[in-house]
């Protein structure tokens, strides 16, 4: 007869799964609201474009696909949001063949949001496949792999494209995304041509740039939906101005709780695989 | 011949590309400009193969019947509709069939298979995640202070757990993450030399 660690050993993957959504879904309804304190690593990019100055050209990589969109899409919205009320000249484009739509959605309704003008206060690139290859030929010139932006609109008729050639006329780069491309950016945009950057990653991506922020290859990382959630927090009287919903934030109430259950199942399952190794459960069982 | 002429365009142009590197001139960086339209044109070209080759394999499956070939022509009716839509006038404009398509179709679906990661991640901590040994026992440890820092709720129950969090990430995680990182940076160095000096010859299809 199965003993009750035998039962939670073998517990039915459904139940661990129906746990997780309730973990999931509860905090939706009831959210609990606690404290986020934004760490170094994000309030540097927050200081970065707070202290730019107005009119300065900043580009944007939202390099990140439907997939991420839960972690990086709040990402992007808090940064554009920080551009855009600093009145910064920002440039968008993304390296992931999935994300020109994404990109524009998000350019298009943060715009709105600011009444800024398109090719006077911002610029979207869109796609362009081979990410190491625009990365390199944007250090000489954006028009040799962006002749045109999204629209076709030739870079030289669009009036904030005039004065910007390469790298050298941007104050930074934020690259959304994490991955192959993120790394792509470090190496061919930051290391080439020494231009500022800052990457907002995945949180499963995170770790893998810490060792960048410390050799100040980047100066700022916003890891996850945490890191959005710090940057909403950092925000917090903008979007309070607008009434826009904080997206990352509530979705820090849906982290705590699963992450509570993650750490609960690993305990639950570690006590029942030594209780179930302990000699005297062996010796009556034998 | 067949083998040598394209090592020699290869060693060529890693070795003039590395000397650019080095070389600011403008006749450096009209070569370097012109090498970068050169890698535009021949990437373009691996679009069109990799469309052929799935449209092959799709079809083959379907013509044969092979198990799960409803899934192939989901796959190739898929791939054309977008296709097709991709090529109407003003297909990018907000509302259109396919931004519609794009929307509310792409990115749940993609968003969908994302998030089933964390269901998995949850069945996998529980069944598999032990400390077997001291190492998993150190992993297990680091994991759960982790999890519990990256989060609100950790700095709500005590502020060491945040502190412990950021400790690990920013010491043990980082010398990790650098030593592999030193060990890919000089394992591609070396890929690139042994391709330059002709000794490494996989990327042509034989040894």
């Amino acid at each position: 007869m199965m003993n009750i660690w035998d039962k939670l050993l073998n517990l039915d993957r459904r139940f661990i799964y129906l746990a997780v959504f309730l973990a999931a879904i509860i905090p939706f309804l009831f959210p609990v609201g606690l404290e986020i304190n934004p760490t170094q690593e994000v309030i540097s990019i927050y200081n970065f474009i707070e202290e730019l100055p107005e009119g300065t050209a900043i580009l944007l990589a939202a390099d990140y696909d439907p997939q991420t969109e839960a972690e990086n899409g709040p990402q992007a919205r808090a940064l554009l949001r920080h551009m855009f009320k600093r009145n910064l000249k920002v440039i968008i484009m993304t390296l992931s063949q999935d994300g020109a739509a994404l990109a524009e959605m998000l350019t298009k309704s943060i715009a709105e949001e600011y009444e800024k003008e398109y090719g006077v206060d911002y610029t979207y690139l869109g796609y362009k496949p081979y990410p190491s290859i625009i990365i390199l030929s944007i250090g000489q010139d954006f028009r040799i792999s962006y002749p045109a932006d999204f629209y076709d609109t030739k870079l030289n008729d669009i009036p904030m494209m005039r004065e910007i050639k390469n790298y050298n006329d941007l104050a930074a780069i934020i690259q959304i995304g994490g991955g192959n491309v993120s790394n792509m950016w470090l190496t061919y945009a930051q290391e080439r041509y020494k231009v500022k950057l800052a990457l907002a990653v995945t949180a499963v991506s995170g770790p893998q740039y810490y060792a960048f922020l410390q050799s100040k290859q980047i100066f700022g990382l916003i890891g996850g939906l945490k890191g959005a959630a710090e940057y909403e927090t950092l925000l917090e009287s903008e979007y309070d101005r607008l009434h826009l919903h904080k997206k990352a934030i509530q979705g820090m109430n849906v982290q705590n709780f699963v992450h509570i259950l993650i750490i609960a199942l690993t305990i639950i399952g570690n006590i029942a695989f030594f209780m179930k190794r302990h000699p005297k459960h062996m010796k009556t069982k034998g | 011949m067949k083998r040598r002429i394209p090592i020699l365009i290869v060693s060529i142009t890693g070795f003039l590309l590395t000397v650019q590197y080095f070389c600011p001139h403008p006749y450096s960086e009209a070569f370097y400009n012109n090498a970068l339209d050169w890698l535009v044109i021949i990437g373009i070209f691996a679009m069109p193969l990799g469309i052929y080759s799935m449209v092959r394999i799709q079809f083959q499956k379907v013509a044969r019947q092979e198990s799960g070939w409803g899934f192939a022509v989901i796959s190739l009716i898929s791939l054309f509709v977008m296709l097709g839509l991709g090529y109407t006038p003003k297909c990018l404009e907000a509302g259109s069939f396919f931004m519609k398509l794009f929307e509310f179709i792409y990115i749940p679906i993609q968003a969908t298979m994302f998030s089933l990661l964390a269901f998995y991640i949850a069945s996998a901590a529980y069944r598999a995640f032990r400390a077997r040994n001291l190492l998993a026992s150190i992993v297990l440890v680091s994991a759960i202070l982790v999890m519990l820092g990256r989060v609100p709720i950790g700095m709500a129950i005590h502020p060491i757990f945040p502190e412990i969090a950021d400790w690990i990430m920013n010491f043990p995680n980082m010398a990790a993450q650098r030593a592999i990182n030193i060990g890919l940076g000089l394992g591609a160095a070396s890929t690139a030399i042994k391709i330059v000096l002709g000794v490494e010859r996989s990327y042509m299809g034989f040894e």
